[in-house]
């Protein structure tokens, strides 16, 4: 499980704070959707927790093992997370099997093995095909199985995702939601999944969170948002919004 | 949107008439009448084998100083970093053949201001292939730490950040970062082998045997200037070749990234690798703008009667000015246009134009020089050839290319949606005067600073096109570095750098009021 607790970063001093003293929760094999409007926090609390910002105050850690603290980060590939950007950042230079094979060096492996890694976790996302492609010559849904592949195939427990359907149509959305899903259930993976689309954390989220302002205004479990319709989610939507923003 | 044709015609037939004609001119003279050597063996191997040479060495070394410097900045949480890019990058400033002046002042009083290492002259021996080749690195580095900035500053974030998430810092600098920036680097060492491979002051001045220098005296001591092209034509078609390997290598990317406040990334932690950092940066600089200064200030004092000295020269001073101004001016407005044309155009279109507006850097000054000479000295063009306006017209012809990319820069951050939505306003002048011009205006302005600091300090063009009686400051320089009068030469030195920074000075204070205005 990993813990955070007192979140907070500010990237200007004299403006606000872009994540203020957010604590929460991610554990394995479960989706914490993290939900918002633009400019809310959302992806800073993601960069936060994968390494790529230190806080200023709070702290993460997995077990007994401190991640960040304002004063101690550990580099993000010494964490046990994987990541997926909102721009997928897939390196334009590399083949797929090399944008898969960068995470595995310095593992020990030898040829051989590395290559089964890569060509076991282009199965996963069903792209075996396509390993000495650039990806330049992908389509959009290809792009995202990379992107997955990647993120998995050093077999991290815990992936974080930033929109990274934003773009996609909403059929394409959808068999990828339905991939992500099936890779969760059979590596056990704890996800944090930072949208502002209802319909995504609908399907994924096990439990739900609505942030704005850099906090945390209100969170759903699953028992209790399977059962609203969407007008109710709306009305819990904007009703949350209100009070956070009135709150002091 | 494109911009409206009374202005992309005229610049175009402008930039045609005054940058691309002399290098027509040149290629069919050169091939002409067949082959320029009746023998393999009269070919002057030795000579493009020095030229060569050189250019690679001041390359390998401008590689060798400006990629550190630009990663130190760029990347990492250097102690004032952005002191140290400023600091770095004034070499570019010092025409290079100052630079070979004070190395050779350096040398020729080694004991004197450096003493000797084991005997060891220091700093080297500048009258050889090594020598010329370190000092013109010297002067050039700042061109790969520019564009190697260029590429870091517009690297994809989240491309570094994505290879961060799986290995450490040196893995993914050596699978991640220099790939995405290599095209930027070995740009700008393309460039600077370029410039090296055509330079003729600096070798002139130093007495090394180049190619260029043995054209100016094909021309100038043997009155033959068709000879003098013939024999470039090696040296074209390699600086032809090197064009257009560079244009290929860029592919359409930006030279340059002007926002480096924009760039949010990873910043490596150097600890007590700081010291060392600075320790190179501070060499770099004392060894690129410092002792110059140092050397040319100190011999200067030597001149007793400096007010009428320099009275004497008020006149060059003004033509200098002057030129280098309309010269600019032109440029500029030639840049606009040109460069928003490029910028729009994509696929083959693109290639097209950009190896076009590059082709320019191809042609030795001094051969430009000639080409401009034989193309506008005619009855019909007297006006031109005889007065100041084939000077400008050599500055123009020798530097667009470098402002066309400045504007270029500018243009591409430019969405094009903005000017979109003002056509759909308003009509193409008002949509040029409202919202293009102001959005590129700072483009516009650097473009402007760039093109006047290189043209005041230009020698090798100006050297053969002047007109009878009249002179600008790097000519006179040129002219009593002849005669021995080396307190002048020193005096004359520091008051064109004094010029050009008199200038850079005066447009950033100015910019920087016009910023905080509109904050």
């Amino acid at each position: 499980m990993i813990q955070f607790d007192g979140l907070t970063k500010y990237y200007r001093a004299r403006s606000g704070p872009a994540v203020d003293g957010v604590s929460g929760t991610l554990e394995r094999a479960s989706t914490l959707v993290v939900l918002g409007p633009s400019g809310g926090g959302k992806t800073t609390l993601l960069r936060l927790i994968a390494g790529l910002e230190r806080p200023d105050a709070g702290f993460i850690r997995r077990g007994a093992e401190l991640l960040s603290t304002p004063r101690r980060c550990i580099v993000p590939h010494r964490r046990p997370l994987g990541m997926i950007f909102q721009d997928l950042a897939l390196w334009p230079h590399l083949t797929v099997y090399a944008h898969l094979a960068f995470g595995l060096q310095g593992m020990g492996l030898n040829r051989q093995a590395l290559r089964e890694r890569v060509f076991e976790a282009l199965e996963w996302v069903a792209l075996t095909d396509h390993a000495e492609r650039m990806p330049q010559q992908l389509s959009g849904g290809e792009r995202q199985r990379v992107a997955l592949a990647r993120a998995l195939v050093t077999r991290r427990p815990y992936l974080l995702l930033d929109e990274p359907f934003s773009s996609l149509d909403p059929l394409l959305k959808v068999r990828l939601m339905e991939l992500l899903r099936a890779l969760q259930q059979r590596f056990g993976l704890g996800m944090l999944y930072v949208t502002h689309h209802w319909d995504e954390a609908l399907y994924l989220a096990d439990r739900m969170v609505l942030m704005a302002g850099g906090r945390w205004l209100g969170a759903l479990e699953r028992a209790r948002f399977a059962a609203l319709t969407s007008r109710d989610m709306l009305a819990w939507y904007t009703e949350t919004l209100r009070a956070g923003a009135s709150a002091p | 949107m494109p911009l409206p044709r009374w202005l992309t015609v005229p610049a175009w037939s402008f930039f045609g008439l005054i940058a691309l004609a002399p290098i027509f001119y040149l290629a069919i003279v050169a091939w002409a009448d067949g082959p320029t050597f009746s023998a393999w063996e009269a070919f002057p191997w030795r000579m493009l084998g020095n030229t060569v040479l050189i250019a690679t060495g001041a390359s390998a070394f401008a590689v060798l100083v400006g990629a550190p410097c630009a990663w130190l900045c760029a990347r990492t949480d250097l102690w004032a970093r952005t002191f140290w890019r400023g600091a770095c990058l004034i070499p570019a400033l010092i025409p290079p053949y100052l630079h070979a002046l004070t190395w050779q002042k350096m040398w020729a009083s080694a004991g004197g201001l450096f003493g000797g290492a084991g005997g060891m002259p220091l700093p080297p021996d500048p009258h050889g292939v090594a020598g010329v080749a370190l000092v013109l690195g010297c002067a050039y580095f700042p061109l790969v730490m520019l564009l190697t900035l260029g590429g870091l500053y517009s690297a994809d974030r989240g491309a570094e950040e994505a290879g961060r998430m799986q290995q450490g810092a040196w893995r993914t600098l050596n699978w991640i970062t220099l790939p995405l920036v290599l095209p930027h680097l070995l740009t700008g060492a393309l460039l600077v082998f370029l410039f090296a491979l055509l330079e003729f002051g600096v070798p002139d001045l130093l007495r090394v045997r180049v190619y260029t220098v043995e054209i100016f005296v094909q021309f100038s001591a043997l009155f033959d200037p068709i000879g003098a092209i013939r024999l470039a034509a090696p040296l074209l078609l390699i600086a032809m070749v090197v064009v257009a390997l560079q244009v290929r290598l860029m592919n359409g990317r930006r030279y340059w990234s002007f926002n480096p406040l924009g760039f949010g990334g990873h910043r490596y932690p150097l600890g007590w690798k700081q010291i060392p950092a600075l320790a190179f940066l501070g060499a770099v600089f004392c060894a690129g703008v410092v002792v110059p200064v140092a050397v040319l200030i100190r011999q200067a004092r030597a001149v007793t009667d400096v007010l009428p000295t320099l009275a004497a020269t008020a006149d060059t001073v003004l033509f200098s000015l002057a030129t280098a101004a309309a010269a600019a001016a032109l440029m500029t407005v030639l840049s606009f246009a040109i460069a928003h044309q490029w910028v729009r155009a994509t696929g083959f279109r693109r290639l097209a134009l950009d190896y076009l507006i590059c082709l320019p850097l191809a042609i030795p000054p001094i051969l430009l020089g000639i080409a401009l000479i034989q193309i506008w000295n005619r009855a019909a063009t007297a006006w031109i050839y005889g007065g100041s306006l084939i000077v400008i017209f050599g500055y123009v012809a020798h530097f667009i290319p470098i402002t066309s990319r400045i504007v270029a820069a500018y243009g591409e951050r430019l969405n094009p949606h903005l000017e979109e939505s003002a056509a759909l306003l308003a009509g193409p002048v008002s949509t040029l005067g409202r919202i293009t011009l102001p959005l590129l205006f700072p483009g516009l302005r650097a473009a402007f600073v760039v093109a006047f600091v290189l043209a005041l300090g230009e020698l090798g063009v100006t050297l053969l096109v002047i007109p009878p009686g009249r002179s600008t400051l790097p000519i006179n320089l040129y002219n009593y570095l002849h005669y021995g009068a080396e307190p002048v030469v020193a005096l004359l030195s520091v008051l064109l750098l004094g010029l050009q920074s008199l200038v850079i000075l005066g447009l950033s204070v100015a910019s920087g009021r016009r910023a905080r205005g509109l904050a």
